[in-house]
């Protein structure tokens, strides 16, 4: 894989890959609002995530409320991420991570 | 449809085909293995629906083949997924570690198609053993005692099942139809204790991340796939409408084990562990799916809401196979290629092993819902499934878990170990057998990522969710804007996530550490109480074979000894005290002496004379005694006769 490795080892690709990664974040966001702003009618068959505002408890497709706000997937999934990553690592360093040979010992 | 082919269990097929393995060697044994395993699903094909093979056990009667829709999909995976896994496994060329798979995979099958408790518990039994042989195959250290510590659990939850079964037929009669639990009886509660220690449900589960990583290379790959989907299909088959007094408990352990096993891979640095971890939160999904229908079930008119979660239980199973089975053998072939299994030693792999990165991907891919790649298809069913319950932390939770699964499986790891740093390894793609198994598993994540109808009408209930669309475009959106914000957050947080070369304690701690207690308590205390009494048996068979060489002597030699220390104590080191003793050891040494007196005929009267006065005295004074009198006239008479002594010893006349 000679063309892959001379790619990622240029540093000018690799900007241009964060730039990428940076217009698909954008987009991502943009195509949420443009599926919540479409008329609900012609997703309420078929699309369980942006379906229409009313929900009542025994519908169903009973969409969350908080599922009605258009980049709500974006903003999870990054704070999740951060929430994720950051508490795993405290509580790892706090309380379970060990040597590798405490068993051993 | 195909009513003229006469089929046989599946199961015969493997475990038959197991003891014939060592009749062929080489390339005839490969033909023969990847014969067995095209046969097998072939048979799964053209079964009927039905119940059939039975057989006679005593007063019961054993069914082998209850085939239903929710049997055979699981079926289907578990044969398609032993041909890629039989590919991947053809260059063992250990005959035994090829008839522990087969006999393995063929007792999976055993349970799949099992219609009672007695069949599920004996092929549930050999699965384990079958299983435990893959992990100590490996023939190190470290996979003997896991392999030890595998079994024990392993152990546990089958006496666990035996003992809810047996409960299970006093309560219901003497049935051992295997059906659906609907009430938390004793009995079904063992039977699902028993079945969730093989789900590896936290805080049972910590069996799984410590065994697999240390089985062999492709010992792992067939583990992966069967014990715990075993224990998925027999969830779904039994405990799908079970509550504990209305409580799904099912729905919130499998959302707590979907998030807790992505903790621990966040923290892990050996790759198959933390993938291994990634099987725990995964099951996840599949116990909260089976727990959703569960807690629908105690609604009334909420069928479809069952049925649809089930649905996504069987579903993901099967692509949950396909994906996990490609992420060991990628991790597999990268420790059989490098020798190298921890991420803290990885890295810059993509130059010397593409094709396994591009084959990794796909799994990765696959298992974090990337849309295209069969997880998406599969487990958004649950995750709809939990929306249409309305039960919004389930559905949070869920999403969490799925944010997780791709920072560690599609970020970190192919981060640290394909790119990253470059630990300048020489190593290259794996031979082709193997990359032949990968392939298949690869194609078929593919696939019924792209054709996912291809999936849904092999599911227990096809009609639940026909109406299902997961390329909706919300849903691929939004799927989107959350793996794209992971990497996002991944990128940020990178240094951060950085591995460690550190062990992350489990609830093994538990028992790993309580057995060393354990043994402390056997070693120390309990070893030496054992001593003491062995010790002080000996002593006393001492004491008595010493007495009775000479007992009137030795009996003087005791009352001796006891009034010499009298004396000393009264009146302190005196040379009267000092001769006495002086007597005293020249006594001891000379001991037993001459047991036989010379005046014998005087010494007998006497005795006889004494006995026969003590006799009467005995006889005589008692009925006018208490006990407590006569204890104190003894204690009486052996002070005065201890006091007479002592002044002998005194006056010099000791001896």
């Amino acid at each position: 894989m000679w063309f892959l490795e001379r790619w990622l080892e240029n540093k000018k690709t690799v900007k241009k890959l964060v730039y990428v990664l940076y217009a698909s974040l954008i987009i991502s966001c943009l195509l949420g609002f443009a599926i919540h702003l479409t008329p609900p009618a012609e997703h309420v068959t078929h699309d369980e995530h942006a379906a229409p505002a009313e929900h009542g408890e025994h519908e169903e497709h009973a969409p969350f409320v908080f599922e009605q706000i258009p980049i709500f997937s974006a903003i999870f999934g990054f704070i999740v991420c951060a929430l994720l990553g950051l508490g795993s690592k405290a509580y790892g360093h706090n309380i379970v991570m060990k040597e590798e040979d405490y068993y051993d010992r | 449809m195909t009513g003229d082919i006469m089929t046989v269990p599946p199961a015969a097929i493997f475990i038959v085909g197991a003891l014939l393995i060592p009749l062929f060697k080489g390339k005839l044994r490969q033909a023969y293995l990847l014969l067995i395993a095209v046969a097998a699903i072939l048979d799964v094909y053209f079964m009927q629906g039905g119940v059939y093979w039975l057989h006679p056990f005593m007063e019961y009667e054993l069914v082998f083949g209850r085939v239903d829709l929710l049997s055979k999909c699981f079926a289907y995976v578990f044969t398609i997924a032993a041909l890629a896994m039989t590919f991947y496994a053809l260059r063992v060329t250990e005959a035994g570690e090829h008839i522990a798979a087969f006999l393995y995979i063929g007792s999976a099958l055993g349970v799949v198609f099992a219609g009672d408790l007695i069949t599920v518990f004996v092929f549930w039994e050999v699965m384990a053993w079958a299983s435990v042989l893959l992990i100590w195959y490996r023939r190190t250290k470290a996979s003997v005692d896991a392999g030890f510590r595998y079994i024990l659990v392993h152990v546990v939850g089958g006496v666990l099942l035996l003992g809810g079964i047996i409960l299970y037929m006093q309560e219901s009669g003497g049935s051992i139809a295997f059906d659906a639990f609907d009430y938390a009886s004793p009995g079904a509660i063992l039977i699902l204790l028993g079945f969730i220690i093989n789900a590896a449900v936290p805080p049972l589960h910590a069996w799984l991340p410590d065994a697999y990583p240390e089985a062999t290379i492709t010992g792992a790959v067939f583990m992966t796939a069967f014990t715990t989907k075993t224990a998925v299909y027999v969830l779904a088959r039994g405990f799908a409408g079970f509550t504990i007094d209305g409580f799904a408990i099912l729905m919130w352990l499998g959302a707590i084990m979907a998030i807790y096993g992505v903790v621990y891979a966040i923290l892990e640095n050996n790759i198959r562990r933390l993938l291994a971890y990634h099987i725990v939160s995964q099951v996840g999904y599949m116990v909260c799916g089976v727990g959703i229908a569960a807690s629908a079930a105690s609604m009334t008119g909420t069928s479809i809401i069952s049925q649809t979660a089930i649905d996504g239980t069987a579903a993901h199973a099967f692509c949950h196979i396909l994906y996990k089975g490609l992420l060991f053998m990628s991790a597999g072939a990268i420790i059989y290629m490098t020798g190298k299994s921890k991420l803290t030693e990885l890295g810059g792999l993509y130059k010397v092993m593409p094709l396994t990165m591009i084959l990794y991907m796909i799994a990765a891919f696959s298992i974090s819902g990337v849309p295209l790649f069969n997880g998406f298809t599969s487990k958004s069913i649950i995750i709809h499934a939990a929306e249409m319950a309305g039960n919004a932390p389930i559905f949070l939770m869920l999403e969490i878990a799925a944010v997780g699964t791709f920072l560690s499986v599609g970020l970190k790891l192919p981060y640290f170990a394909f790119f990253g740093k470059d630990a300048g390894i020489q190593a290259k793609d794996p031979p082709t057998n193997m990359l032949i198994g990968m392939g298949i598993a690869a194609f078929l994540c593919i696939l019924l990522g792209v054709y996912p109808s291809l999936l849904y009408t092999i599911l227990p209930y096809p009609a639940a969710i026909a109406d299902y669309a997961p390329y909706a475009a919300g849903h691929v959106i939004g799927s989107l804007q959350l793996l794209l914000f992971t990497y996002a957050g991944f990128l940020v947080l990178k240094k951060k996530l950085q591995p460690e070369n550190t062990i992350s304690l489990d609830t093994d701690w538990f028992y790993r550490k309580g057995g060393v207690i354990f043994m402390w308590m056997v070693n120390n205390p309990l070893a030496r109480g054992t001593q003491w009494t062995i010790d002080a048996t000996l002593a006393v068979k001492d004491f008595a074979v010493w007495f009775s060489k000479n007992p009137v002597e030795a009996l003087g030699i005791i009352t001796d000894k006891l009034c010499l220390g009298v004396l000393s104590i009264s009146e302190g080191a005196t040379a009267s005290g000092k001769s006495a003793k002086a007597t005293l050891e020249s006594r001891m040494r000379a001991y037993p002496g001459e047991p036989v007196r010379r005046d014998p005929i005087g010494v007998s009267v006497l005795l006889g004379t004494i006995f026969l006065f003590a006799y009467l005295v005995i006889y005589v004074v008692p009925p006018h005694l208490s006990v407590y009198s006569m204890i104190g006239l003894f204690v009486v008479a052996v002070i005065a006769g201890i006091g007479v002594r002592v002044r002998e010893m005194m006056r010099g006349v000791g001896g």
